[in-house]
């Protein structure tokens, strides 16, 4: 399982996420939408995974393991955070 | 006309043929992924050569059929009867400006105006999209690549190329990962990306659905990104970011043919893909035609060489090395230099102009007229019975030999399968189809078979005619079919072979055949035969009528056929080169036409005749007997005269009077008849003496003499005298 709630409600992503994963993470985070995102351990993640985490904006909990996802998803989901919290000032 | 325009012109028709190929096999076939990719293909390098002549109106036109197809390939737009027919549209709009720029050189004056209607046409059909929004603005384009570029300061120079993507919304079904592509760019530096329409909340968003649109900024070439990019070429919009002086040390491409150079080195990334060889030795040829185009010939034939190697390798980092080398990239630092034997090794096949070839067919002509010379030479000496002479037939039976071997194969360069006159068929047969309501389809068998260029280049019009008359008159409405238990949609056959030294080319319906009774009935209303010999002819005999001029069926003129233009017209044109024409019906199961053509136009086997001391040929092709009788055999009929052979009656032309010779007039107890039979109907010429036979190269007349009645074509002899060859359907006339 590449996604899973770990016993805090903290969603885990592990390893390499397909496409499949998108749906389960989806899932979780509107059961929990405030629930915090770890991708320490996660070394890809498909398109339809990331784009789950740039619609929803959770709190992530990071750096992720790989590097793809390091350089360029992690900066990416920070500026998008505080582009979507400038204009929903109530998340 | 200046020679970019006309390999433009060129190179065009042939995109052309190809995409109206493509276009109509989808209209069967909707979901061939091949078909769409090749249509795609076609309308896009049309664009691209139209870019490099300047013709804008032509790029724009075409553009707005690449976009239907380019959206089809996407899934987002489904291949539909119309948007086929707005392609085909698009093409032949874009053919009557190959027309009008083959003949003044120009680019065509009103093509502003009718670019817009084929691109409003599009828009018509794509349900009110405004024709501006088929294209994006570029102005928008530009800032997202600064703005990328302006967010981290610290990448500087370093950036050089940037890219957005736009997937498709069900790429994720595909088992596409963008992202994933966007992660193997190489010298990737920075990633952008933004949802394609503002995100839905959590509990509606479609998990499964992209809506991101990517952007990224490299360090890499332009044609690296594209090349990486691989399929999904067709949704990135890709740009160079440097200035081309620094690349190509001022060697810089237009921006259309560096797409269309990029877009080959995309193609030749894509690998594990059928036909993959085939794909290299397109992309290589498009390659060096562009930079021929643009008069880098000497790049042109690098990239010729290296498609050589990479055919023959198997490998095409070659050919890629070498495009990459003509855009103004540096090849990679590990590339080895080509060994001398690939550099030896030249492309397999030449473009070369038709008239080279037509000169050197005339040379060899010359020289067989030659070779005839020394022959007759050689005969003169062997009276004198000197070793010479021996000497002389010897060497003369080897040229002999060799110049008929320099024959066939110069003959052989003429030819062209018969494809290119079956070419547009269908697409007629299509438009016929749908103007007269009645479904058929165009089965096509045999069309790589080949012939001499004049025999293929003269077949459309009367295929044509053939076609248009199946569809008339033959093919029944779907009622009358339906009622008969035949099939809806009707099926035309076109079938083409080699035959010996023959050419046969069928084109058979599954109709409702000739109806015999009308022909004769009509043959009388049109006084084209006698009452008497109407009701002794057999029913092919009366079939065969439907040749005679001015013999028209049709009760109604419609737009397709019955315009006077009859089969006669057919017969005309084929017979001209030397064919046949023959017609075989069968009541309620269709006709068959058939043209029985000469492989080669060129040789003629004649017998030689004479005539108030002058020689003919004729074609030995159609000469049954020749024959001796007494003079008084022969009896006026009216103002003609006939003789009866073997209980035939034969008409009987002399050949001086027909060809209207200088008669000495002296009578003589005894006639030379060569009885001749040209499509089915016997005739006598009686001609002074009957002389040698032999082979010719037939040139047709021109200049004063090309509209002389009688005669076919003329030829030099031996000893240097012009032998005129006759038509005897002409004479006969």
């Amino acid at each position: 399982m590449t996604v899973r709630v770990v016993s805090d409600g903290t969603i885990e992503l592990a390893g390499v996420c397909p496409n499949e994963d998108a749906e389960r993470l989806q899932q979780h985070l509107i059961a929990d939408p405030q629930a915090r995102v770890d991708w320490r351990s996660c070394i890809a993640a498909h398109t339809s995974v990331i784009q789950i985490l740039l619609a929803a904006t959770p709190v992530l909990h990071g750096p992720p393991a790989g590097e793809f996802l390091r350089d360029h998803i992690a900066p990416l989901m920070q500026r998008h955070e505080c582009e979507s919290a400038g204009s929903n000032p109530q998340r | 006309m200046n020679e970019f325009v006309a390999q433009f012109l060129v190179e065009s028709r042939e995109h052309i043929e190809q995409a109206t190929a493509d276009l109509l096999a989808l209209e069967n076939a909707p979901e061939d992924r091949e078909r769409l990719d090749s249509a795609f293909r076609a309308f896009h390098t049309l664009k691209g050569s139209a870019g490099i002549v300047d013709f804008a109106a032509m790029s724009d036109a075409v553009h707005a059929a690449e976009e239907v197809l380019s959206d089809a390939r996407l899934g987002m737009r489904a291949i539909t009867p119309v948007s086929i027919g707005d392609c085909l549209a698009c093409l032949d709009q874009v053919i009557q400006w190959l027309d009008a720029m083959e003949g003044t050189g120009e680019l065509p004056e009103h093509a502003t105006a009718e670019s817009q209607a084929v691109v409003e046409r599009f828009a018509r059909s794509a349900g009110g999209r405004p024709p501006g929004a088929v294209s994006a603005p570029g102005s928008m384009r530009e800032t997202w690549a600064e703005e990328l570029r302006a967010r981290d300061a610290t990448l500087g120079a370093k950036v050089r190329t940037a890219i957005r993507y736009a997937p498709e919304a069900d790429c994720f079904y595909e088992g596409d990962d963008p992202l994933a592509r966007i992660a193997a760019l190489p010298g990737l530096l920075a990633i952008d990306a933004e949802p394609a329409s503002p995100w839905a909340p959590l509990e509606e968003l479609d998990p499964f659905a992209c809506n991101l649109v990517v952007m990224a900024l490299t360090s890499s070439s332009r044609s690296e990104v594209a090349a990486s990019m691989g399929d999904a070429l067709p949704r990135c919009d890709i740009q160079e970011l440097v200035d081309d002086d620094r690349l190509g040390g001022g060697r810089s491409l237009p921006p259309l043919a560096r797409e269309i150079l990029e877009r080959q080195i995309a193609l030749l990334g894509e690998t594990g893909v059928h036909g993959a060889k085939g794909r290299v030795a397109s992309a290589g040829l498009v390659a060096a035609n562009v930079l021929r185009h643009l008069g880098r010939s000497a790049d042109a034939e690098q990239i010729a060489r290296a498609l050589a190697t990479t055919l023959a390798g198997n490998d095409a980092r070659s050919l890629r090395e070498a495009i990459d080398l003509a855009l103004g990239e540096a090849p990679p630092p590990d590339a080895a230099p080509s060994s001398p034997a690939d550099a030896q090794t030249t492309a397999r096949t030449l473009r070369v102009d038709a008239a080279r070839i037509d000169a050197l067919v005339s040379l060899t002509g010359e020289l067989t007229v030659a070779k005839n010379a020394i022959g007759h030479a050689a005969k003169l000496a062997q009276e004198s019975d000197s070793a010479l002479a021996v000497l002389l037939k010897d060497r003369f039976a080897t040229l002999d030999h060799l110049v008929g071997e320099l024959q066939r194969s110069v003959l052989g360069m003429r030819v062209l399968p018969l494809r290119q006159a079956f070419a547009r068929l269908p697409r007629l047969l299509r438009e016929m189809s749908s103007d007269l309501k009645k479904p058929a389809r165009l089965v096509v068998e045999g069309a790589e078979t080949e012939a001499d260029k004049a025999i293929v280049e003269m077949l459309f019009e009367p295929l044509l005619h053939v076609l248009r008359n199946a569809m008339d008159h033959g093919v029944e409405t779907v009622s009358t079919r339906a009622a008969q238990g035949k099939p809806p949609v009707a099926t035309i056959r076109l079938r083409a072979g080699r035959q010996g030294e023959h050419v046969v080319v069928e084109v058979s319906d599954d109709g409702a055949g000739i109806d015999v009774a009308r022909i004769r009935q009509v043959a009388l209303e049109r006084d084209i035969i006698r009452e008497d010999l109407v009701a002794a002819m057999s029913d092919q005999e009366a079939t065969n009528m439907i040749f005679e001029p001015g013999f028209s069926t049709a009760r109604v003129v419609t737009g397709l056929s019955g315009r006077g233009v009859g089969m006669d017209a057919v017969r005309t044109s084929v017979s001209r080169l030397g064919g046949q024409v023959s017609v075989e019906s069968r009541a309620g199961h269709g006709t068959t036409v058939r043209f029985t053509l000469p492989f080669s136009v060129m040789m003629t086997r004649v017998m030689v005749v004479r005539a108030e001391e002058q020689s003919f040929g004729i074609p030995l092709d159609a000469v049954v007997e020749t024959l001796r009788i007494d003079a008084d055999r022969i009896a006026p009929i009216g103002a003609a005269h006939a003789v009866v052979l073997r209980n035939r009656t034969l008409p009987v032309v002399a050949l001086a009077g027909a060809l209207g010779l200088t008669q000495d007039g002296r009578p003589t107890a005894e006639a030379t008849l060569v009885v001749t039979k040209i499509n089915g109907l016997y005739g006598a010429l009686r001609v002074d003496r009957i002389g040698e036979r032999m082979e010719v190269m037939l040139k047709p007349l021109d200049g004063l003499l090309a509209g002389m009645r009688g005669v076919a074509g003329s030829t030099l002899l031996g000893d240097g005298s012009v032998l005129l060859v006759l038509d005897l359907g002409e004479l006969f006339q």
